[in-house]
């Protein structure tokens, strides 16, 4: 078994990251795309260190040096969680070999351990991440014996096993719930933002800590009250703490053997209702009762428009990876009438904290938006059925036109709800009231032109699974995390500089916007003069 | 109606697909075009519908080059592929009413076209179900009336005879022939000799890239059979 495991999950990899392909010297766009997206990776890999590094750094500046293992650990805990709950679904369930590899000689358990495989070498990268960084920060600021290396070794090894069976777990239950329905795909989206969404909202509001811990007589206490927060939140967190700070073999032996079994169960679990699972999502009700009635007819563009909003809405995978933008937006904008401004006050530590905040808001929301860029990804999604909008008579311009106009009808509207309730909590005058609203309102105009330059130079139509576009492409990558970043990137001008002066600044910025979303609209009718998407 | 003239395709790496190909397909005419495997002939039928570019030759579809004027030269055809890839979340009907939107076909015109083909072609009831429960067969089906709906002046299938139930293959002969007597032409691959001897007034045999025969079926075959004819050029060296 354990060599059919190591065979296909092998395999597997080879077809996900296309390794084949790679090797293939003609494939010189190919090669390119592989060499920016490892770029792209390192560079996202160097700033999660850094990010980690810090925050450990921090906690012990703090003097609360022992928090960092369970604060690692729930950090880590925390990013598998959302990642693998959003993939489970076409990478556990569901998969397009799915009914290759069920005809081959092997057991529920080995394709479902070659499954598991690959999530748990992927989710591994992200603890080695996060936890390495902070075990440095961790040695610097404390005095560790040598049991501590070997025990925080075993703790990145074991850290994914936990999050990785929740999360699929979680995942399993939505499809399964959903594939009872008819218009399955439809639920488990529903399902799935629903959770989503409550994530969100319990971070903010039940994982934040209480007002009162921020005043200079509880910060003594502070260490105290967050173990006592991820304890409770993470209770595998309390034996790992005690496994590195005490060096306690008998709760690494707790926290490893309660990983390891919990995983076990899930398998067993799993190999019993696999088959079902997903039977039910692969098949689809049919009714066969259709009735014609009179067709009405629409512009090309229409009818682009329409059939690009359904394939948004038609995957889960889609809505919720690159929904997860105007989500957070909304949740944030939400969950800001129920931060006091003490609070906001005591998270800046500057002077003008609030004139500071009020400023910045429009770009956090630019950023936030900007990460639901679904054009970045939906000329790539064609997939195999590129040919019908390359054969059909349809100008390129207006397919282009079409997808950006999906793009924005996401995002506009989610944009302007969320600006006006941070401009109606926050704006202290009209004028800062007007940049709150307009500035995301304008940046949106620049998301869906940026996305799609971004796919038309990186596309590629050759996939497997539409998980291996939305999260895992270049184009996804650099679309989505670009114009998040673009987006943001004047709110950390504003943080840094704080002599800046805000009213000349804002309408630089907007004019900024506007002129790169015309230079990029120019480049893409010129693309589109090719003919040929 | 479809007029190739010199036409070349090397793809990435060297290997050249078809050389040097000349091929007429008047008003009216039933064209099969055959040849075994890797032949050239997806390559040939990609590159007429404006879905591969090439740098080699002249393709005009009613004197309209697919180069200069893709837009106009599409939409006087259809093009129906060996694997119809069809957008799997939208129902049936969904996908015939988005493809009768692209070619501007009239409301009511498309409904009864739409009506009629699904009638013909037994898959009425089945129109309000999503693509992805499709079998191949039903794809096949979808595609077809797809390709039909706005009475194209040149329709164009790869293999399409893959697929199709022996009722459904009689119905698209039909439609075919039907077709051509309005004064459209059919340009189809197949590997059907049979069906191609029977359907088509003319036939083209391609190897290796190269166009070996081509001209009226009873022309080329004499008093032999499309068989033997076939494996008379296969085994030309």
């Amino acid at each position: 078994m354990k060599n059919k495991v190591l065979l296909l999950s092998r395999t597997l990899l080879i077809n996900q990251l296309k390794l084949n392909t790679f090797q293939s010297k003609g494939e010189i766009r190919n090669r390119r795309r592989f060499y920016l997206m490892l770029a792209v990776g390192i560079f996202l890999c160097l700033m999660l260190m850094v990010y980690a590094y810090m925050m450990g750094m921090s906690l012990a500046m703090m003097g609360i040096t022992e928090i960092i293992p369970a604060y690692g650990l729930i950090m880590a805990s925390a990013f598998i969680l959302f990642f693998t709950m959003l993939k489970s679904n076409g990478t556990l369930f569901a998969f397009k070999d799915y009914e290759i590899m069920m005809s081959l000689p092997l057991t529920t358990r080995t394709i479902i351990f070659s499954r598991f495989l690959l999530m748990y070498g992927l989710n591994s990268l992200m603890v080695l991440l996060v936890m390495l960084p902070m075990g440095i920060a961790y040695i610097q600021y404390s005095s560790v014996t040598l049991l501590f290396y070997p025990i925080w070794v075993v703790g990145m090894l074991v850290a994914p096993l936990f999050p990785t069976t929740i999360a699929a777990t979680i995942g399993a239950i939505i499809v399964w719930i959903a594939s009872k329905f008819r218009y399955s795909n439809a639920l488990s989206t529903v399902l799935s933002l629903v959770l989503l969404v409550g994530i969100l909202v319990l971070s903010f509001v039940g994982g934040g800590l209480d007002e009162s811990a921020w005043t200079t007589q509880n910060m003594a206490n502070l260490g105290a009250t967050i173990g006592d927060m991820i304890n409770k939140s993470y209770p595998l967190a309390r034996y790992y703490t005690e496994a590195v700070v005490n060096s306690s073999l008998v709760s690494l032996g707790i926290f490893v053997g309660t990983s390891v079994l919990w995983y076990g169960v899930f398998i067993l679990v799993l190999a019993r209702k696999y088959k079902q699972i997903n039977t039910a999502l692969m098949t689809h009700q049919t009714h066969s009762n259709y009735q014609l009635t009179q067709l009405h007819n629409a512009s090309p563009l229409k009818a682009l428009y329409k059939k690009e909003l359904k394939r948004f809405l038609s995957s889960t995978v889609y809505v919720l990876n690159v929904g997860v933008g105007v989500i957070m937006a909304i949740v944030l904008s939400v969950a800001a009438f129920f931060v006091s401004d003490d609070m906001i006050i005591s998270m800046f530590p500057m002077d003008n904290a609030y004139q500071m905040l009020e400023s910045m808001l429009p770009f956090v929301v630019c950023g936030m938006v900007g990460m639901s860029c679904t054009a970045a990804v939906s000329l790539s999604l064609e997939g195999k059925n590129i040919w019908i909008l390359q054969s059909l008579p349809i100008h390129p311009m207006t397919i282009f036109q079409s997808k950006m106009l999906v793009n924005l009808s996401i995002i506009l509207p989610t944009a302007f709800i969320s600006s006006l309730l941070l401009s109606i909590r926050f704006a202290s005058n009209f004028i800062s009231a007007l940049y709150i609203i307009s500035i995301p309102l304008i940046y949106c105009l620049f998301i869906p032109v940026w996305g799609m330059f971004i796919d038309i130079n990186m596309h590629h139509y050759d996939w497997v699974s539409e998980t291996a576009i939305v999260k895992q492409s270049a184009n996804a990558l650099v679309g989505l995390l670009g114009s998040g970043l673009i987006g943001l990137s004047p709110a950390i001008v504003i943080l840094f500089m704080s002599t800046l002066n805000v009213e000349v600044f804002m309408p630089i910025v907007v004019v900024i916007f506007l002129m790169l979303t015309g230079i990029l609209y120019k480049k893409i009718a010129k693309a589109s003069q090719k003919h040929l998407v | 109606m479809l007029t190739i003239t010199n036409f070349s395709k090397t793809y990435k790496g060297g290997k050249k697909a078809v050389d040097n190909l000349s091929l007429t397909v008047e008003s009216g005419d039933i064209l099969g075009f055959i040849g075994h495997n890797g032949a050239g002939k997806s390559t040939t039928i990609k590159s007429v519908v404006g879905i591969l570019d090439f740098e080699e030759g002249e393709i005009k579809i009613n004197d309209i080059s697919i180069k200069e004027q893709p837009i106009k030269a599409k939409q006087m055809m259809a093009y129906i592929p060996d694997n119809p890839d069809l957008y799997e979340h939208l129902t049936g009907i969904q996908y015939l009413n988005f493809i009768a939107d692209i070619f501007g076909v009239d409301s009511k015109e498309r409904t009864l076209r739409i009506e009629s083909y699904a009638e013909d072609f037994e898959i009425m009831k089945d129109l309000g179900d999503l693509i992805a429960s499709y079998s191949h067969g039903m794809k096949q089906k979808v595609a077809i009336i797809a390709a039909l709906i706005h009475r194209p002046k040149l329709l164009i299938l790869d293999e399409p005879f893959v697929g199709l139930d022996p009722k459904a293959a009689i119905t698209l002969k039909n439609a075919m022939r039907e077709l051509c007597a309005q004064g459209s032409a059919v340009f189809f691959s197949t590997h059907v000799l049979e069906v191609a001897e029977k359907l088509c007034n003319k036939i083209a045999i391609i190897k290796s890239g190269h166009l070996m025969a081509n001209g009226p079926t009873q022309e080329l075959i004499k008093d032999s059979s499309l068989e033997a004819l076939f494996m008379e050029v296969a085994n030309e060296k």
